[in-house]
This record gives C-alpha cells, sequence and structure tokens, in this order.
C-alpha cells in the first residue's frame, strides 16, 4: 500500500516540472521568428493568412496564447512538422520505435558491460587491469561520439565493403525482395513475429554499429560510477562483517558489495539515459537512423518550429519518465528509503495548483487564463511577503536581494555582450576581498593546504595526471603560439577563417607530414592532408584551439560564477530559497543538454558563435549549482562554522569568507572536467553546423567536411581535428580525475 | 585457547609506514574472559583484526606467530581461515549499525553463517521434522529482484502504450498479476530448518519476538538488537572464541550493561573464551578476569584484574587508573537485565 502511494507522490511531483518545460518551450517558440511560415507557400491568399493567423492565434495576448499552446499540448495536437509534411504527433508515434530500438539496445549493452567492468576494475584497484579498465573508461568520456562513428563507418568500408554503414535496413530486401509485414516498427520483433532469419540478422547489423556507438558513452559513465561506489563500499564495516563470517572474497563481493553499490549507480541511471538521448540525436544523424534525433536536426537546419518544440518536449518527458522509474527502482532496492515520506503543504499546493491548471485549461482557455494569472499574482503577493517579512526581521539579509539582483545583471549583460569583463573584474574583487580578510579564511582553509601539499605530491607520483597535464599545457601553448606556428597568409583579414587562408586551394590532398617540400609549394604541401574545399587541416586545427579555448573559459567562467553565487546562498540558507532554485534547476535539467543548446540556437535563428555560447551556459549552470549547493549544505553543518555563526558573524561574512573557499576542491574539479566537456558539446554543436560561419576554424566543423570523403577512403580530415577534440578532453578529464582523486578523501589509501 | 607471540603489523601509508603492532604478547586460556584496554589509537582494534586477517590491503603483517589451540595460524591457507573466521572465532564490532549490511534482512545474514558452519545441523533438522532444507522460494524474501521486475514490466508497459502497441504489453501485465497472486498463493509456505535455526540463535542473545526481527532490516532495529544480533550472528557457527571490539561503545549506558551482562551469561553458558576490547576499566573491573594495557602498539602489562587495580606496575596503567573518575565502578553496577522488550 505504502508502495503505491509513494508511486503516486512521484509521479504528482513531475506534473510541475513538467509546466515548468512547457514554459520553456514556449518561450522558445515566442522567441523565435514567424509561426506561420509552416503554413504559409507562394499560393496563400491574404485572405487565408488572416484566417490563418486567427486560427493560430498569433495577435492574442501572450498569456492567452501559452495557454492555448499547453492545451495542444496536452490534448497532442502538437502541430505540423514540414521538413516531413507529416503531423507530429504521428511523426513522433512512427519515428519512436527506431529510436527506442536503438537506445534500449545500447542501453542493455552499456548497463550489461560496464556494471561487470566497474566491478572487476575495483577489486583490481591500482593494478594493471584497474589502469587499463580506466583508461578504457576515460577515453570513452573523452572520445566524441561523432568521432567515434565516423571512425567505425571508416574501418567497415575499407574492411567489409559490403556491410551498410547507413540505415536501419537493406530497403530493397525488406520491400522488394522479401516483404514482411511491419507492425511494431521494431524490425527486430516484427523480424521475431515474422519467423524470418535474414530479416533478423539484416536489422541487427545494421544496429550494431549504432549502438555500439551510443553505449560506449554511457558505459564509461556507468563504469567510472560503479567503481568508485565498489570501492566506497568495501571500504564499510560491513564488508569486514562479511569476511569474518568465513565468506570467499568473492562471496563478499558479488553478494554483499555489488548489491550496496549498485543503489548510487541505479540512481544515476537516469543521467545516463539523458546522455543516450543526446548521443542518440548524433548517432541517428550519422548513420542516417530514421528517429527522432535525425529528424530533430532536420527540423533544426530548416527552423521547423513545430518539430523542434516537440521533440524538446518530447525529449524532456522521455526524460522525467526515466526518472521517475529509478526512484522507484531506487526505493525497492534500498530497504533503508522512506516510502512513507510527508509531503510538505508547499509541495501539495504546487502539485494541486498543477494539476487543476491543467484540468482548466483542457475546460476552458479563457478561465484557465484568470486562473493561471490567479495563481500567478497570489504566489507573487505570497512571496514578496514572505521576503518583507523574513527582511523586516532580519535586516541583515537584505545583502541577497543585493546579490540576486548584482547576479541578474550580470546575467543581462552576459546577454548583452560585455560580460567576460565584469565576470574577470568580480572574481578579482574577490580575491581581493579574500586577501584582505585573509586571517579569518585561514584559519578554516589550514586542512586545504595540507591537501593540496600532498595533492601536489601525488600528481608528481601519477602517471595519468601527469599525461593529462602534458595534453593540456601542450594545446594550450598551440592556442597561445597559433600565430607562429600556422601563419595566416598576407592577404587573410580574419585568421579564424578558413577561407580566407588561401586564395588557391587544392582540396582532397593528403597529408604530407613533415617531407612537405619547399618546391611542392605552399599550396599542395598539406601537413595533415586538406579537406573537400580545400581548407588546410593542419591550419584549421591550430587555429580551431583558439575557438574551443575561448568558448571553454567563458562558459566555465560564465557557469561557475553564477553556480557559485545561487549554489552556495541556497545550500546555505536551505528552506524555501533552496526548494524555489531547485525547482528551477530541475525544469532545466529535465531537458537533455544538447537538445536544450540545440533547440535555442535553432530556435532563435542565431547560428554565431556567442550564440552557441550562452546556449551552453544556459545548459550548463543548473548542474554547477546543484553541486555547488550541495557542498554549501554540508560545509554549512560543518563545526567552525557553527562556532563563527554563534560567534555572530553575518551570513554574508560566512558564505564568502567560509563556505566558498571551502568548495574550492569541488569548484577546481568539476571546472576542470567541464573545460573538456564545454569543448566535446562545441564540437558537437559544430559537427552538426551550429555555431560560428561555415569556414570558422573549429574542430567539430573540420571534422563534418571529412564526413563525406569517408567513401573514397579520405580518412584525415574527419580524423585529425576529431582527435584534437578527443585529446584536449581526455587532456582536462584527467587532470579533473586525478585532482578529485587526490582531494577526495575517501578516495585516499 | 589463544596465544599471540611477538606480533607485528605495519600500515603502508602515504606518509610512510605506520607500526600499528610493535611486538604484541597475548595469552587467553580456555573459557576465559580477558580484557584488552589502551588509549585510542594504541592499536587494540588492528591486534583483533591481525588475528583473523581482516586487515585492509595496506596493512601486512610483518613478524610473530598466531597459535590457535596449538596450532599455529600465522601463515594458515585461505581456506583454513575461512573455517575459523566464524567457526572457531566470531568477532563483534563497535558501530553494529554500520557492521551490518543495510539491504540484507537479519534472517539472509545470519544464515549466512549457518550455511558455512552449519550445515549438517540444518540437514539433520529438516531431516528429523520432515520440512524443507532451506527457504523455498528465496526471491521472495528479496524485495530487491521482485521488485526490479515490476519496475522493468511497468516501464515495458507504458512504452509499448506509447507508441500504441498494447497488446505487447500485455504478457508483462501478466507476469505483474502473477507476482501479485503468489503472495495470496504462497501464504502457507512451511518454515525451512534454516528459519528455526536462525530464530533460535536469536533467541538464545535474549531477543523478544525473533521471528519478527529474523524479517526485519537492520536500521529498523534498535542499537542494543543490532547488538544482540550481531553477537547472535558470531555465534551461530558455535565459535569457541569471541572477539568483542568495543562492543558497548556506541551504546547508551543501561543498554552497555545489558550488552556485557548478555556476553558474561554466554561465555558462562557455553565455556567460551572472550577477548574484550575497551578502553574503559570500568568495564574490565565488571567484566573481566585478566586484562593487558596496551599502549602504543605494545603490551605494557598484564595482569589479573585485582592486581591491575590494587597494584599496577607500568606507569601508563596508573595515569589510566586515575583517569576513571571516581564511583566510576559504582556506576557501571550491572542493573538487573528487565524485559528485553524493553531495550
Ligand atoms: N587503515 C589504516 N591505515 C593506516 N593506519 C592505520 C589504519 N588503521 C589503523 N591504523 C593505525 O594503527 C594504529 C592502531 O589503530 P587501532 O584502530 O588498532 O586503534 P584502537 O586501539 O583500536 O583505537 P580505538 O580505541 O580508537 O578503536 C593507529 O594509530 C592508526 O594510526
Ligand atoms: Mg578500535
Amino acid at each position: 500500500m505504502k508502495l503505491w502511494i509513494y508511486v503516486l507522490r512521484r509521479l504528482a511531483l513531475t506534473i510541475p516540472v513538467l509546466l515548468g518545460v512547457t514554459i520553456i518551450t514556449f518561450c522558445l517558440s515566442y522567441g523565435m521568428g514567424d509561426p506561420l511560415a509552416p503554413y504559409v507557400t507562394e499560393k496563400t491568399t491574404p485572405e487565408q493568412y488572416e484566417i490563418l493567423e486567427e486560427k493560430l492565434g498569433v495577435n492574442d495576448p501572450i498569456q492567452v496564447q501559452y495557454v492555448t499552446y499547453l492545451r495542444n499540448v496536452i490534448t497532442f495536437d502538437w502541430g505540423y512538422s514540414k521538413v516531413i509534411n507529416q503531423d507530429v504527433s504521428e511523426a513522433l508515434r512512427d519515428k519512436f520505435a527506431a529510436t527506442l530500438e536503438l537506445s534500449i539496445l545500447a542501453f542493455i549493452v552499456a548497463v550489461g558491460t560496464a556494471i561487470p567492468l566497474g566491478i572487476f576494475s575495483s577489486i583490481r584497484q591500482n593494478r594493471w587491469e584497474d589502469h587499463s579498465i580506466r583508461l578504457f573508461a576515460l577515453a570513452g568520456s573523452a572520445i566524441p561520439i561523432f568521432w567515434f562513428a565516423l571512425f567505425l563507418q571508416y574501418f567497415f568500408t575499407i574492411n567489409f565493403p559490403d556491410w551498410e554503414i547507413v540505415g536501419r535496413r537493406d530497403i530493397l530486401f525488406w520491400e522488394i525482395t522479401d516483404p514482411i509485414e511491419i507492425k511494431t516498427n521494431f524490425l527486430l520483433i516484427d523480424a521475431i513475429a515474422a519467423g524470418s532469419w535474414p530479416h533478423f540478422l539484416d536489422a541487427l547489423k545494421h544496429l550494431i554499429l549504432p549502438a555500439t556507438v551510443l553505449a560506449y558513452g554511457s558505459m564509461a559513465t556507468i563504469i567510472r560510477l560503479m567503481r568508485g561506489n565498489m570501492l566506497d563500499v568495501l571500504g564499510q564495516d560491513y564488508i569486514r562483517t562479511a569476511k569474518s563470517k568465513g565468506l570467499t572474497e568473492n562471496q563478499v563481493t558479488y553478494k554483499h558489495g555489488a548489491p550496496n553499490a549498485m543503489i548510487p549507480t541505479v540512481t544515476l541511471l537516469g543521467m545516463g539515459f539523458a546522455g543516450l538521448i543526446n548521443g542518440s540525436v548524433l548517432t541517428e544523424t550519422i548513420f542516417t537512423w530514421p528517429g527522432l534525433g535525425a529528424w530533430a536536426i532536420t527540423a533544426m537546419r530548416s527552423l521547423d518550429v513545430s518539430a523542434i518544440l516537440a521533440y524538446t518536449l518530447f525529449s524532456a518527458f522521455l526524460y522525467i519518465i526515466a526518472n521517475l522509474i529509478v526512484d522507484i527502482l531506487y526505493a525497492f532496492l534500498d530497504p533503508r528509503v522512506e516510502l512513507g515520506g510527508h509531503s510538505s503543504i508547499a509541495e501539495m499546493l504546487v502539485v494541486s495548483l498543477s494539476i487543476l491548471m491543467l484540468l482548466v485549461t483542457f475546460l476552458s482557455i479563457n478561465v484557465a487564463v484568470w486562473f493561471g494569472l490567479l495563481i500567478l499574482i497570489s504566489l507573487i503577493f505570497l512571496g514578496s511577503v514572505a521576503i518583507g517579512k523574513r527582511l523586516w526581521e532580519n535586516p541583515d539579509d537584505l545583502w541577497i536581494v543585493f546579490l540576486f539582483s548584482g547576479t541578474l545583471f550580470v546575467v543581462l549583460s552576459i546577454l548583452s555582450g560585455f560580460f567576460m569583463t565584469i565576470i574577470y573584474v568580480s572574481t578579482f574583487v574577490y580575491i581581493l576581498y579574500l586577501g584582505y580578510s585573509w586571517k579569518d579564511v585561514k584559519e578554516g582553509l589550514a586542512p586545504k593546504f595540507d591537501e593540496f601539499k600532498r595533492a601536489v605530491y601525488q600528481i608528481k607520483r601519477n602517471p595519468l595526471t601527469i599525461l593529462g597535464l602534458f595534453l593540456v599545457l601542450s594545446l594550450l601553448s598551440i592556442a597561445i603560439f597559433a600565430p607562429w606556428l600556422a601563419p595566416p597568409s598576407e592577404t587573410q583579414r580574419d585568421p579564424m577563417r578558413m577561407e580566407e587562408h588561401f586564395e588557391f586551394n587544392y582540396n582532397h590532398q593528403p597529408p604530407c607530414y613533415f617531407s612537405c617540400t619547399a618546391e611542392s609549394g605552399e599550396e599542395d604541401g598539406y601537413i595533415l592532408g586538406s579537406t573537400d574545399r580545400g581548407y588546410d587541416i593542419y591550419y584549421g586545427i591550430v587555429w580551431g584551439s583558439r575557438t574551443s579555448l575561448d568558448v571553454a573559459v567563458k562558459v566555465v567562467f560564465t557557469g561557475t560564477f553564477i553556480a557559485v553565487v545561487i549554489g552556495a546562498v541556497s545550500g546555505y540558507y536551505g528552506g524555501r530559497v533552496d526548494d524555489i532554485v531547485m525547482r528551477i534547476t530541475d525544469v532545466f535539467i529535465a531537458i537533455p543538454g544538447l537538445v536544450l543548446a540545440l533547440a535555442i540556437i535553432a530556435v532563435t535563428g542565431d547560428n554565431s558563435i556567442e550564440m552557441l555560447m550562452y546556449s551552453l551556459i544556459i545548459v550548463w549552470w543548473p548542474g554547477f549549482t546543484r553541486v555547488i549547493r550541495a557542498e554549501a549544505l554540508r560545509i554549512r553543518k560543518l563545526p567552525y562554522i557553527e562556532a563563527a555563526k554563534a560567534a555572530g558573524a553575518s551570513d554574508f561574512r560566512i558564505i564568502f569568507k567560509h563556505v566558498l573557499p571551502n568548495c574550492i576542491t569541488s569548484i577546481i574539479v568539476i571546472a576542470t572536467m567541464d573545460m573538456g566537456g564545454i569543448v566535446l558539446s562545441l564540437a558537437a554543436l559544430g559537427f552538426l553546423g551550429f555555431g560560428g560561419g561555415a569556414d570558422l576554424a573549429e574542430w567539430g566543423k573540420l571534422v563534418s567536411f571529412g564526413q563525406d570523403d569517408i567513401l573514397k577512403g579520405e580518412w584525415w580530415s574527419f580524423f585529425f581535428p576529431g582527435l584534437a577534440v578527443a585529446l584536449w578532453a581526455l587532456g582536462f578529464y584527467l587532470l579533473g580525475d586525478g585532482v578529485r582523486d587526490i582531494l577526495d578523501p575517501k578516495q585516499r589509501n | 585457547m589463544l596465544e599471540i607471540k611477538d606480533l607485528k603489523t605495519n600500515f603502508n601509508t602515504y606518509d610512510g609506514v605506520v607500526k600499528a603492532l610493535d611486538g604484541v604478547n597475548l595469552s587467553i586460556k580456555d573459557g576465559e574472559i580477558f580484557g584488552l584496554v589502551g588509549e585510542t589509537g594504541s592499536g587494540k582494534s588492528v591486534t583483533a583484526y591481525s588475528v583473523l586477517k581482516l586487515l585492509p590491503k595496506t596493512a601486512e603483517i610483518v613478524a610473530g606467530k598466531i597459535i590457535l589451540n596449538g596450532e599455529d595460524i600465522t601463515d594458515a591457507t585461505e581456506d583454513r581461515l575461512r573455517q575459523i573466521r566464524g567457526g572457531e572465532i566470531g568477532i563483534i564490532f563497535q558501530d553494529p549499525l554500520s557492521a551490518l549490511n543495510p539491504v540484507m534482512t537479519v534472517n539472509e545474514q545470519v544464515g549466512e553463517i549457518l550455511v558455512l558452519h552449519q550445515d549438517a545441523e540444518i540437514n539433520k533438522l529438516a531431516y528429523e521434522k520432515e520440512i524443507p532444507v532451506y527457504k523455498s522460494e528465496k526471491w521472495k524474501s528479496s524485495p530487491g529482484v521482485e521488485f526490479t521486475i515490476m519496475a522493468i514490466c511497468i516501464s515495458f508497459i507504458s512504452l509499448f502504450t506509447m507508441i500504441g502497441q498494447f497488446t505487447f504489453g500485455l504478457p508483462f501485465l501478466f507476469v505483474i498479476g502473477i507476482m501479485f497472486l503468489r503472495d495470496y498463493l504462497q501464504k502457507e509456505v512451511p518454515e525451512s530448518a534454516l528459519d528455526l535455526m536462525v530464530i533460535e540463535a536469536l533467541s538464545r542473545v535474549k531477543l523478544p519476538n525473533p521471528k519478527q526481527i529474523a524479517s526485519s532490516y537492520p536500521h529498523e532495529l534498535s542499537g542494543g538488537m543490532q547488538q544482540r544480533v550481531m553477537i547472535a550472528m558470531a555465534l551461530a557457527g558455535k565459535a569457541k572464541m569471541l572477539i568483542a571490539d568495543e562492543p558497548t561503545t556506541a551504546l547508551d549506558v543501561t543498554i552497555q550493561a545489558q550488552i556485557l551482562q548478555l556476553i558474561k551469561d554466554i561465555q558462562k553458558e557455553e565455556n567460551m573464551s572472550v577477548l574484550l576490547i575497551t578502553h574503559d576499566l570500568g568495564v574490565v573491573a565488571e567484566t573481566c578476569e585478566k586484562v593487558a594495557v596496551m599502549y602504543k602498539g605494545k603490551i605494557v602489562e598484564e595482569a589479573s584484574v585485582d592486581q591491575i587495580f590494587t597494584n599496577p606496575q607500568h606507569e601508563y596503567t596508573k595515569a589510566l587508573l586515575n583517569a576513571i573518575p571516581k564511583g566510576g565502578k559504582e556506576r557501571l553496577k550491572v542493573p538487573e537485565i528487565g524485559e528485553a522488550g524493553a531495550i
């Protein structure tokens, strides 16, 4: 009985999140171009145009438009997709099976191999087996999915020319030679239902490559998680108890260790699922898989708004459902979870209001508009009363208001362009502030310094971390010394534009490495070869490092800034503030990152590199914020913070002098890792053709130039730029991983 | 019973080698309660773990001999060690909650050690009473498996419904139905011999309502009950010796006394040897016959309890004795054990 109440409660709690997601997608649609565009052709008469306007409610006030949109969403009237000439909801149903078949197989492969590997790696800790599995896992996170996919395609075209490297099935065979009925659109199941072995084999053959590609990334994450959790669990007291009973090593590991380590792993499988959705966008595009992801990209390239929004919304749905299942699973795996858990009044209020809102929307749009406005106004009223009351009682807290308005200002200035200056200045001022009150800070930080000393000592001993440091430093120097490593041509106005690099270019040149002779002239002496348009790959890689560095630094800096401010305040105060911040991050996290970034770029129609940065910041801050918040929650309970509080230090001082400097470990680790992660996203977006002009020196773009040449056996144009991305990400991941292992006391031994 | 000769154990850490034990000598006779006292960090736990080789991987026994009933077990094989652990020497720890596996029921955890060391007994009981040996439907007792299956079924059903192919979900619906029905069909599962033995082991440590406790998870029990379960587990394999590593430190005072009394009672009934590790001389005075004082990885004094209290030899022992608050001995006067349910 309790069980069902728990499930129902979790189900109810997803409704407000879903409402939040519709607000985001609505904002996206509102912020974009002409909503009539999909319906208008040359033949549309002005009268028809007006009727259309009327029907779509383009001229209605914004609240009416939103409610109409909401009603359309809940009645599955999701609009019309012009790229495939089909109703969106129909298209979703048709294409979902293809995506699902791929994802399920990938998921099974990923989980099925990752968990044993993670366990094995942990019981062989610090031996060669462990090192190789860790490297394998790290490579999985660092290697760009699209590069791996192209690599496999290249390998199969060369070695198995008969192997079809694109599509879902051999159409000729399935439709003409030997047609079977397609009922479920899960081809494997259909083949089994028809009892046809050749069909099954054909479908499987097409599935293997994309599924491998898709699985690898998630597999890497799960291996690392499982290994970490296993190490954690194996150090627990009950493992010693199990040994003291006389169980064998294996029984202890698999019967007592693994089930306990599975619990935290399962909670993160939901995130792994988001990774699958992100990955399927790229995988499906490369393998021309007729699923949702490929459709979404086509839609984004041609500004098919209803399709973009529908896909975004649908991904969020999937993600929320996946997390729901994971939560329920978690409650069953771990007997310690309180199934009862009582809902707070605020929670029940939010849930019941959301449900009411949906119901009313369904019945009458006008009533819903008033209802929604009423809720909004009363929420704002109640909120201001609560805030007012609190400030009246503790006037000291006024600074939070300033802080939040300050953050808002910074975020707005990000959007207006001159943000880096502000962020550099505020970081500088904060460091000055720390220096000024150094005596106080030092006291709390003393143990941290020891940790850092230990860290430096250990970095010297860990070969993988050294490798990471080496990679990072070399790539940074390439970015810095670009003008000397690859001098732009004399006529070139903008060194970042490859089109301008040489006036006369030879295309499809193989690399000549170090033997490029002077007499062959610059034009045909391409160190790393040239692309189909004659772009010099070496030049592109060298200058592309500047794009990567630029984007990564800006996004990481801004994201950290927002996350640190909001996360620290939210975690330190807890309570209402925390609730609100967490619900907002919930909504953002519910939409898989790459999908949201793509949707923002596509819908604004602004394909500049700046827009790409903004979208990455929007995608990135919630994750950051959560980690910082969790840290702040933990830190505020530390004894010396309580002591500082008892001594009458103001919250402002405590947060800035004690809480933030104490988060420094996590901030450094996350920021380092995300320097890699952001370049991976940048490259993925670039590969899909978003962000910056078509000839911008950017690694992902360069890879996409090589995509079509694979069949000709030209490997260099996708290989080298992708290698650069992988090395960049690997460098930062290794470094971040090394630092975390060292600074996390649990990992010490 | 147990003899430790010149035992040296080192830890290899990043900061260098830590000599946790630096020549420990101990000798525990049959049927004796032996106290081991010392300040924190003096190496009491490491001594206990060294005997059963329960040390972390970074530790290494570099010298010394461990002799159990005349048999040198210093270099015993892994197989022999497993017989000793739980079968000949049982051990309990300071914090019972973290020492019990949080995702297994008491029944499973106690049952495990019975299967390892009392298999013949279980079979005999099953044969005599004509009942099943082990639990006939093992997976029923693990909700994890059951609900994982349930969750998978539900997700498949919802997925198939989403793509408009509800019929494909029917088999999964069927599975769920069976799982619900099964609960009704299996109400009358006969108790297995293993169950009976577990319940017997639990009643030996005077746990009230052992049947219900057997089916609970550790976090559902109070601290005192958890420690009793630990004791039941340590003794279930019919061990002739119990090592108790600060068994009462994590408990509050009245329960401490009850647990100590329980250990004393059981020791008397079965004529066991007990190595009682503590940093509380009051406990030693109440419970033990002989005592050794440990300091910085060495035994600095070994004597009978009376001698230690009346005529301490070593400076450190004197310091320890002075640290006991006045009336400390009175405070620990063991109260009559009342209803165990009062825990
Ligand atoms: N895992 C470990 N790694 C490194 N050194 C350890 C480890 N465990 C114990 N030690 C060292 O061994 C010494 C003895 O530890 P031990 O746990 O036996 O102390 P104890 O007498 O049981 O103390 P307490 O009363 O606090 O339980 C300690 O000084 C400690 O430095
Ligand atoms: Mg100890």
